[in-house]
């Protein structure tokens, strides 16, 4: 009988050892460059009075967005009950924790007084949507681990989709807390905008997966663990999927902006003149983010080119991953180097930079910081997979196949994990 | 297992060496902390234990509510507590060997106070403070009762 | 092999009797209800601060404000900027970093040569986007109209400056020492326009409102704009003024007139 059996990874390999002192070295430079800010103020790092978020808001927002994007997997198998994906949910359970944790490493460490990070739980003010994302995002963490426990703990399992539905749900107003950050902001003219929500949640659909897809091919190809093409194919088309709507909805959001007379100027800006950031969003976020993705997923292979399906699928998700970080580039610092509109029509000049396109130039302290975020990530899936059984033995056709098709009874034994 | 083992050994043999290291050094000797003239807003032994949480309950008051008159502000401190050099220079009261300072380095509690706050009175007449001389007071509105006691170092008498 | 089949592993025996769909249905409703529970009480609290406290925030006895007329406010003049630095003890230099609590601003019109210059600060809005996004209630309203940052729980993340349509506010990136007795300020925290709070409670006028009738330009007026008989009220009752991004509803207490 074949099941879907899971198992820790040895981790003894050079290249585990070599990986896991990588990401430690990176988690522990963020950690120096955070005290080093913390030291010396704010004035070390390349952002200003002007560009107020820099790097490590970038990679934060992006790591928070592909974090709820990267349950999907588990969501699509227990609560649209996709059983195909059943044997990929617990890593997805585990790259959201992970992805989470790394976001908001780098928001905390980057704010002005992390010590003081408590007075979001003393003093909440509901009025502020950061402050419901706290509590979101907490409450995500929670909730994930509960999922996780909940598919890894047999006696539990029956009750997975339950725990897998409030997740989902749960994750969708995370998201949109997210993408709320920037859409209420009805200041400056980049962000004012409800479309930024649903942007964001489709978003996150789509570099969820794609950093999902990379880490399982990189995984099962460095344990040798075999994988077939009908997971790769279906994971393939769905990323191509993702990518298409986040096109739509980016495609909406400017075309908005365009037809209210007051938003050209930043339309304007980002489409046509603003340089790096006109460069980014039609070079990295479309191109790169859009179209080369678009070509290479929904290409369709033959179901046993296993190797033509994945390798579509890791220079699409490459792809999808760049191109994710060039939008969150171009919304985020974008949106701010574009000048607020005080007094619109006429010329603005002033000692505080009004009315001028501001410029940003990350330094290293922000920058290692941002990295490192994704090195925390990386340090806790490379410690899990080893400490618990996150990853299936196999993902062959044949083991999907018999997986998805087997009978209601006995299956309760088909989830728990296996010990060698 | 025999790796695990010798780990294991070094750290007790760490920590052993730590408590003999700990159990052998002299105790530190009681801090003297300067004292300042005249008569605190409460007794010592009262402000000793208590003044983190007055200062905290009021600072709150005095920002958000409007609630100046208090007696426990953080510039009363420092104006009754600072020390001058030689030459008449006040010594801020978070420089070691001052008032705030030598407790909180023998308790070893982080002092975060002077972060933001000004760790010396203010020069009188620099500045366009308020009124020149016992700007602190008049700005403060000290109650008239306590004013006297402020004065006789630091920012001048009082109105 | 269809989907509901496919879906069997997850169930225990109990609960396929009543068959997937209703379980799915019943499970929908049970998930509506916990988030529904969840998330009340905070919704609940943010509408009622969203309605009452709109309603409630400008209608006491007191609210500062400003009037500044940019057609008295001299071009090249900057005795409310230096007032406003002496007084607060920042710093002169305008380099990218600095905190800056007013500037002078000059706005032309190029298509018919209109210009005016005028100093900015922060508008002291009855409804400001700073108030509302700051996650710790750091950044508040007092009840007088001022609104301020309170030190103490401000915890750097700039969301404020983010937020706030007139620039107002600004970031300490550097570690601040010779501050002023009456003005706290340090590294890792926002900050913007005080008002000079403690100068308009001890009776007197704000730093540059001070230093413009000094300068006798005579182009800042301060007063509470809630008391009728006030100058100020006085004043904008007589005079067309207006408020900058006005259409943002924010309701700021810093009138212009001549923009």
């Amino acid at each position: 009988m074949t099941k879907v059996a899971y198992r820790e990874i040895a981790g003894r390999s050079a290249l585990y050892w070599l990986a896991v002192i990588l990401c430690a070295a990176g988690a522990a430079a963020g950690l120096a460059s955070a005290l080093y800010m913390r030291a010396h103020g704010h004035h070390v790092t390349g952002m200003n009075n002007q560009i107020v978020w820099g790097m490590p808001h970038v990679f934060a927002v992006f790591l928070i967005v592909a974090a709820s994007g990267a349950l999907n997997v588990a969501s699509i198998a227990s609560v649209f009950g996709r059983s195909l994906y059943k044997p990929l949910a617990r890593l997805s359970g585990l790259l959201a924790i992970a992805l989470l944790i790394g976001g908001l490493w780098n928001l905390v460490l980057d704010l002005g007084r992390p010590g003081h990070l408590l007075a979001t739980v003393i003093y909440p003010n509901f009025r502020s949507i950061f402050a419901w994302n706290i509590y979101l995002y907490t409450g995500f963490l929670v909730i994930v681990g509960f999922y996780l426990w909940f598919m890894m703990e047999r006696r539990l399992n029956p009750h997975t989709h339950k725990v897998g539905m409030l997740a989902f749900l749960w994750r969708l107003v995370l998201t949109t807390g997210t993408g709320s950050i920037f859409g209420f902001l009805a200041a400056r003219s980049a962000y004012d905008s409800a479309v930024l929500a649903p942007l964001f949640i489709l978003m996150s659909f789509a570099f969820g997966l794609a950093i999902f897809s990379l880490v399982l091919l990189a995984g099962f190809k460095i344990v040798g663990r075999p994988v077939g093409g009908r997971v790769l194919a279906r994971l393939k088309t769905l990323l191509g999927v993702f990518v298409a709507a986040v096109m739509y909805f980016v495609a909406v959001y400017h075309l908005t902006n365009i037809y209210i007379a007051g938003h050209r100027g930043v339309e304007a800006f980002v489409l046509l003149k603003g340089g790096l950031y006109t460069g980014l969003f039609w070079g990295g976020q479309v191109l790169v983010g859009g179209i080369v993705p678009l070509v290479l997923l929904l290409r369709r292979y033959p179901l046993d080119d296993v190797q033509g399906i994945a390798r579509a699928l890791v220079w699409g998700a490459l792809a999808v991953v760049a191109g994710g970080l060039a939008q969150i580039y171009v919304l985020i610092i974008g949106g701010q180097a574009y000048p607020l509109q005080m007094f619109p029509g006429m010329v603005v000049h002033s000692s505080f930079y009004d009315g001028v396109v501001h410029s940003y130039i990350p330094r290293w302290p922000e920058t290692v910081l941002a990295l490192s975020g994704v090195a925390v990530v990386g340090l806790i899936v490379l410690i899990a997979v080893r400490l618990l059984p996150f990853l299936p033995e196999n993902l062959t056709d044949e083991v999907v196949s018999a997986h998805g098709a087997r009978p209601a009874a006995g299956s309760a034994a088909g989830e728990s994990p296996v010990h060698p | 297992m025999r790796a695990r083992a010798g780990v294991l050994a070094v750290l007790s043999v760490i920590l052993a060496l730590g408590l003999v290291w700990a159990a052998h050094r002299r105790p530190v000797a009681m801090p003297v902390v300067p004292r300042a003239p005249g008569h605190c807003v409460l007794p010592t032994a009262v402000m000793l234990r208590t003044h983190m949480m007055l200062l905290r309950s009021v600072r709150e008051e005095i920002v958000r509510h409007d609630a100046r008159d208090t007696r426990f502000r953080l510039t009363g401190c420092v104006a009754c507590h600072v020390e001058h050099t030689a030459s008449g220079q006040p010594i801020p009261v978070n420089a070691p060997g001052q008032f705030c300072a030598t407790c909180h380095t023998y308790v070893g509690v982080h002092l975060d106070c002077f972060a933001c706050h000004a760790a010396v009175p203010e020069t009188p007449g620099k500045f366009g403070g308020l009124r020149g001389q016992g700007a602190v007071q008049a700005a403060f509105r000290i109650p008239r009762a306590l004013r006297g006691r402020f004065g006789a170092s630091g920012a001048g008498g009082g109105r | 092999m269809n989907d509901k089949e496919r879906d069997e592993p997850s169930r225990d025996g109990a609960e396929i009797e009543e068959g997937p769909d209703s379980v799915r249905r019943g499970l929908l409703k049970m998930a509506g209800a916990v988030a529904a529970l969840t998330l009340a009480p905070g919704v609940t609290v943010f509408a009622r601060d969203l309605v009452l406290k709109g309603q409630h925030k400008a209608k006491g006895p007191v609210r500062y404000g400003l009037l500044i007329d940019a057609r008295a406010c001299k071009t090249g003049c900057d005795a409310c900027v230096r007032a406003c630095q002496d007084y607060n003890g920042l710093s002169h230099d305008p380099g990218p970093d600095n905190a800056q609590w007013i500037r002078k601003v000059t706005i032309t019109d190029e298509k018919t040569g209109f210009t005016r210059s005028f100093p900015m600060m922060c508008q002291h809005c009855a409804h400001g986007a700073c108030v509302d996004v700051c996650p710790t209630g750091a950044s508040f309203r007092r009840p007088d109209g001022i609104v301020l940052v309170d030190k103490h729980r401000c915890i750097g993340c700039r969301y404020c400056l983010m937020a706030c349509p007139y620039k107002a506010r600004s970031f300490v990136g550097r570690v601040v020492k010779d501050q002023r007795p009456w003005a706290p300020r340090g590294k890792g925290t926002a900050e913007g326009c005080t008002m000079c709070v403690e100068r308009v409670e001890a009776g007197k006028l704000p730093a540059c409102v001070a230093a413009c009738q000094k300068a006798g330009h005579k182009a800042m007026m301060f007063g509470n704009l809630h008391d009728p008989k006030s100058a100020i009220a006085v004043r904008l009752s007589e005079v067309a003024t207006t408020t900058i991004r006005a259409d943002l509803g924010m309701a700021p207490g810093v009138h212009y007139r001549g923009i």
